[in-house]
């Protein structure tokens, strides 16, 4: 392995820096899935631009209506945000399960969006929150919706300067609640076998407002299961229906095989754990 | 038995470690750490292709690259074969590679990347020729042979070997079919684990450096200085004192360093390029290319009568030793002691077999024989007891060996601390709440191992200070061997611990010793030292009486000098008398384990048919599974080793608790996954080594029933905790859910699934 480290002091620097380089460079801010692709062979660059000097963006921002979380925050960071994680226990779960402390110390919120793992357990539980993803690149800045963001495995619709300034999520009150569930072989140090995070809303009644299920390695990219989510919505949320939701999520997804699990283990436990989930979400919010 | 033990100063104490400053503050020097003025950095060229023939290689690229100062091949050097058992292992493949990961060539270069870029521009082409690689095709008839030309490897007399059989080992005694016959039930099973890594921290390295055309010096972290030498030896044709081994410190070693690792390597890179080179394997290396525990398919066939005991016994496991039968055969050979168990067996047919196939060679881990044979062994024990209605504990009662039965060796059993083991273990988990609610169970399962034998050798001499040196030839793996050793020298010499300079694992200066290995390091080593040191104190006594005008018999020995009345002469005025006088007060001693007697007609090559200070061991574990998920917890894990007596009972428990957790490993997460000789999981993501967070504490019981041959009564301790853990999480996981897993790891998806 060998590459150039280019160190960037602002977003613009980084695109000065990118635009003086030949195809084949990539941005590089905590480096725990890069380092370890460019190690394997899976990913090649001759130039590494580094945005973890970039202080601006290691930042969470709290308002009335959201909290913007800085791309460069790490995951230790997140976990350790009081006011984000009483808010949103589902961060939190997941930030803590990333990895081990190292790994937590260092890899970023942002790295694991860009990265676009299917597995990436960060990722599933913003995908569950319906984070908004703040776009900077030479020409300007854009927003996207969080699930608009992942393509397949390792590809995003970021172009090719384009960098995550900050993930939005928005504040929804003590009427919901999320939910990360992870299943692997060890209890720490461990890439989900299947990842679950579940977000749901209810009004004054306890009638399901809205519902939000995100799969991790279940297929190409965290997914939605938007048939279950669309079954919760507008119901009371009983045994039965969680059940029904539960079968459902597990036909939304198309998991492979691995060394890491069989895509039928996967499929098997997916529904166990989204009928999990939902039913922790929902009794969360009915106490 | 269990009287009150004497009390000593130094022994029985936990007392601290000598080597535990320098480690826990960074000072230590590992293999690792070793570097030398001018030295390059190897790399290996390995093969991509689990059989087949070298048409074509070609490196001249490859050596005009940058930085590239020598480039060897299995032409460029005339290397012999070499083997424990059989010379089966070639430094660089010559015409033929039959595992994928086989070195084909070594690249020396001034950075390892350098040497990395040359790998890639070295140029072979391979035809590929017909592969197996499951042990039980490999024995058939028709099987492809990994070996065409077995019969002309040069074999120990020992080896039993066939084709693709590379060892067979028997024990046999009554009649094993009558047997089944008076039986009242008969069961039969078939187990099967994976290979797993031994899960050193420090990868294997070497650094190498010629000092002439005919002497070379290693340092390298391999736990075994004497077997390393004349393996070195071999491969270059050189008397073994023209290479000097030497262990600058090693970074976990628990068998899978005991064979050579990158020592060759460098050796015959060094010589190539004239300079001092250094190799290290890499973390994919060690998880694609380093010597793992044998996979095992074990067939168990055993009839009871109606109160759950033993009629007969029958059965078979077969080891895939991989492409070269590295410790395979050995493993295979032992493993019939343990699929027998310790337990009272009529009439018994037990076979052992090591099987060559075209996955990389395989080699030795911590109770090497022990973990596959003991899940077959104590998962049927429990399916048994289920079937009968009987408590798996009582069927155990039943069954076990007890003081002066004879084992299935032909072996009087001595000290046998078993029946206890069972007791306490079971009262500490609260075996009468076996099930104490939904999803969660409790398992148990016993065993036994043996304390190695093979020599040591000690030279002590005492210092100017009266202090004491002590050089002895194994290396400190990190269990605190060494500081064992040194409290019982201590203890007879009258001093204390830090009285005590280790010096060791240097094949120049340090006396032979067979080496770290077979839970025998302190129990040898601290024999030869005590009578070296019993020598030592007899010369120093003579010497005292002669100064102090007194009969030796007057003569009071303590605080580190001899009394006569008033009178004294400490230990610091003896040495420096001695030193200008006669040299010195120097002494040394060897010591080999004695024999013990076993029924010779039993056995068939076996490799150790006799079982020297055996330990035995229970371990009981409380898990909890996850139905949904298939997910084990385990809640509480407990050891009960008999272990003689504990010299230092701090780092004893450590060995039962880190030798429990490597267990539990194998246990529910890790194996090498391997698809036609190739690694899946080749990396440290995928390989999975129990956290922190997947074992709870270990609770330590150690029972004492003293060997007659170890020092204090110590029994070897190091390897038995890694043997009982698949068994017992196994019994226990089918005790909380009803699912009875067959094949190892024990995987949520087995759980759920199967």
């Amino acid at each position: 392995m060998k590459f150039n480290l280019h160190s960037a002091s602002s977003p613009d620097h980084a695109f000065q820096i990118a635009a003086g380089l030949k195809e084949g460079w990539r941005y590089i801010a905590g480096g725990t899935d890069l380092v370890i692709q460019l190690r394997r062979g899976v990913r090649e660059a001759a130039d590494l631009i580094d945005l973890s000097r970039i202080s601006a963006l290691r930042t969470i921002e709290t308002s009335e209506t959201s909290f913007r979380i800085g791309a460069l925050c790490t995951h230790k960071d997140l976990e350790g945000h009081a006011a984000l994680v009483r808010e949103f226990p589902a961060l939190q779960a997941a930030a803590r399960v990333v990895g081990g402390h190292q790994i937590r110390n260092v890899g970023t919120v942002g790295g694991n969006l860009a990265n676009a793992s299917p597995a990436a357990d960060v990722a599933v539980a913003l995908l569950a929150l319906d984070a908004k993803v703040h776009v900077r690149g030479p020409s300007g800045t854009r927003e996207i919706a969080i699930d608009d963001l992942f393509v397949s495995s390792g590809k995003t619709t970021l172009q090719p300067a384009e960098m995550i300034e900050r993930i939005e999520v928005t504040r929804h009150g003590d009427r919901s609640r999320s939910v990360f569930l992870k299943v692997g072989r060890r209890k720490a140090m461990e890439i989900s076998v299947v990842s679950a995070a579940v977000s749901l809303k209810f009004d004054a009644g306890g009638v399901c407002e809205s519902a939000r299920i995100a799969l991790g390695a279940v297929g190409p990219r965290p997914l939605r299961a938007k048939a279950a989510e669309k079954l919760l919505q507008g119901e009371v949320v009983d045994a039965a229906l969680v059940a029904d939701a539960a079968a459902l999520a597990r036909d939304e997804c198309t998991p492979r095989s691995d060394p890491r699990a069989s895509a039928a283990y996967r499929t098997a436990v997916v529904e166990g754990l989204v009928k999990r989930a939902i039913t922790q979400c929902a009794a969360a919010l009915s106490r | 038995m269990n009287a009150s033990p004497p009390m000593y100063d130094v022994v029985g104490k936990r007392l601290n470690r000598l080597d535990g400053a320098g480690k826990v503050t960074g000072a230590a020097v590992y293999a690792s750490d070793f570097s030398l003025p001018g030295m390059l950095h190897g790399r290996i060229l390995r093969s991509p292709h689990p059989h087949a023939k070298i048409m074509r290689l070609d490196a001249t690229a490859a050596r005009k690259l940058p930085g590239v100062r020598a480039i060897v091949t299995g032409a460029s050097q005339k290397l012999n074969r070499f083997g424990n058992f059989i010379k089966d292992f070639e430094v660089f493949a010559t015409d033929r590679v039959y595992h994928i990961g086989q070195a084909i060539a070594g690249v020396a270069a001034d950075s390892e990347y350098a040497a990395e870029q040359a790998l890639k521009a070295i140029e072979v082409e391979y035809e590929p020729l017909p592969a197996v690689f499951d042990a039980i095709d490999a024995l058939a008839q028709d099987a492809a042979l990994v070996h065409p030309e077995w019969q002309n490897l040069k074999a120990a007399p020992i080896i039993n070997r066939d084709g693709n059989r590379c060892g067979r080992t028997v024990i046999k005694f009554g009649d094993v079919e009558q047997g089944f016959r008076d039986s009242y039930r008969v069961y039969e099973h078939v187990f099967r684990t994976s290979p797993v890594h031994a899960g050193y921290t420090e990868p294997r390295v070497a650094v190498a450096q010629w000092s002439g055309p005919d002497q070379a010096t290693v340092w390298c972290n391999a736990p075994l200085l004497f077997d390393t030498q004349s393996a070195l030896a071999e491969i270059f044709g050189l008397p073994a004192s023209h290479i000097r081994v030497v262990v600058p410190g090693i970074g976990g070693g628990f068998g899978g360093k005991l064979r050579l690792g990158m020592e060759h390597y460098a050796m015959a890179l060094a010589r190539a390029a004239k300079r001092p080179v250094r190799v290290m394997s890499t973390s994919e290396e060690e998880l694609t290319a380093a010597l793992f525990r044998q996979p095992a398919t074990i067939e168990l066939k055993t009839g009871v009568d109606r109160e759950g005991r033993i009629v007969a016994k029958k059965g078979r496991i077969v080891v895939d030793s991989g492409a070269c039968s590295g410790s395979g055969p050995l493993v295979a050979s032992t493993a019939t002691m343990i699929l027998a168990g310790p337990y009272r067996i009529p009439n018994a047919e037990i076979e052992g077999v090591a099987v060559y196939t075209n996955n990389h060679p395989n080699g030795s881990v911590r109770a090497p024989s022990g973990p596959m044979p003991n899940f077959a062994t104590e998962s049927q024990m429990d399916m048994i007891a289920e079937d009968l209605g009987l408590d798996p504990l009582e069927i155990r009662m039943r069954n076990i060996l007890r003081e002066g039965d004879i084992a299935v060796n032909g072996q009087k059993m001595t000290s046998v601390g078993l029946a206890e083991c069972l007791e306490k273990a079971a009262a500490c988990i609260d075996w009468s709440q076996r099930k104490p609610e939904q999803s969660r169970g409790k398992g148990l399962a016993c065993g036994w191992w043996m304390t190695s034998r093979g020599s040591s050798g000690a030279y002590l001499k005492l210092m100017q200070d009266g202090t004491l040196t002590m050089m002895v030839g194994v290396v400190e793996m990190g269990t605190g061997a060494l500081t064992g050793a040194a409290q019982v020298v201590a203890e007879e010499m009258g001093m204390q611990l830090f009285d005590i300079n280790v010096v060791s694992a240097d094949s120049l200066t340090t006396p032979y010793d067979f080496g770290s290995q077979g839970s025998r390091t302190m129990f040898a080593v601290a024999n030869a030292s005590r009578e070296a040191a019993r020598d030592l104190l007899t010369k120093m006594r003579t010497r005292a009486a002669k100064a102090l005008g007194a009969d030796e018999g007057a003569l009071e020995m303590r605080e580190k000098a001899f009394w006569n009345g008033e009178k004294k002469i400490t230990f610091a005025e003896l040495a420096a008398q001695a030193n200008a006088a006669v040299g010195g007060l120097i002494a040394e001693a060897t010591y080999i384990a004695p024999a013990v007697e076993h029924g010779a007609a039993r056995v068939q090559n076996h490799f150790s048919p006799s079982w020297p200070s055996p330990s035995f061991h229970v371990h009981a574990t409380d898990v909890s599974v996850d139905e949904v998920l298939g997910e084990v917890t385990i809640n509480r894990y407990v050891v009960a080793q008999d272990v003689g007596y504990a010299i230092n009972p701090t780092y004893l428990e450590g060995q039962l608790e880190g030798g429990a957790v490597q267990g539990v490993g194998q246990a529910l997460f890790e194996e090498i996954i391997m698809v036609n000789g190739q690694v899946q999981n080749g990396n440290l993501t995928d390989y999975k080594m129990p956290t922190s967070m997947d074992v709870p504490p270990i609770e330590v019981i150690l029972v004492t029933h003293p060997s007659v041959a170890g020092p204090y009564g110590a029994k070897g301790v190091g390897e038995p905790p890694s043997i009982q853990p698949p068994a017992a999480v196994a019994n226990a996981v089918a005790a909380a859910c009803g699912k009875r897993i067959m094949q190892l790891p024990i995987t949520a998806e087995k759980i759920l699934m199967d």
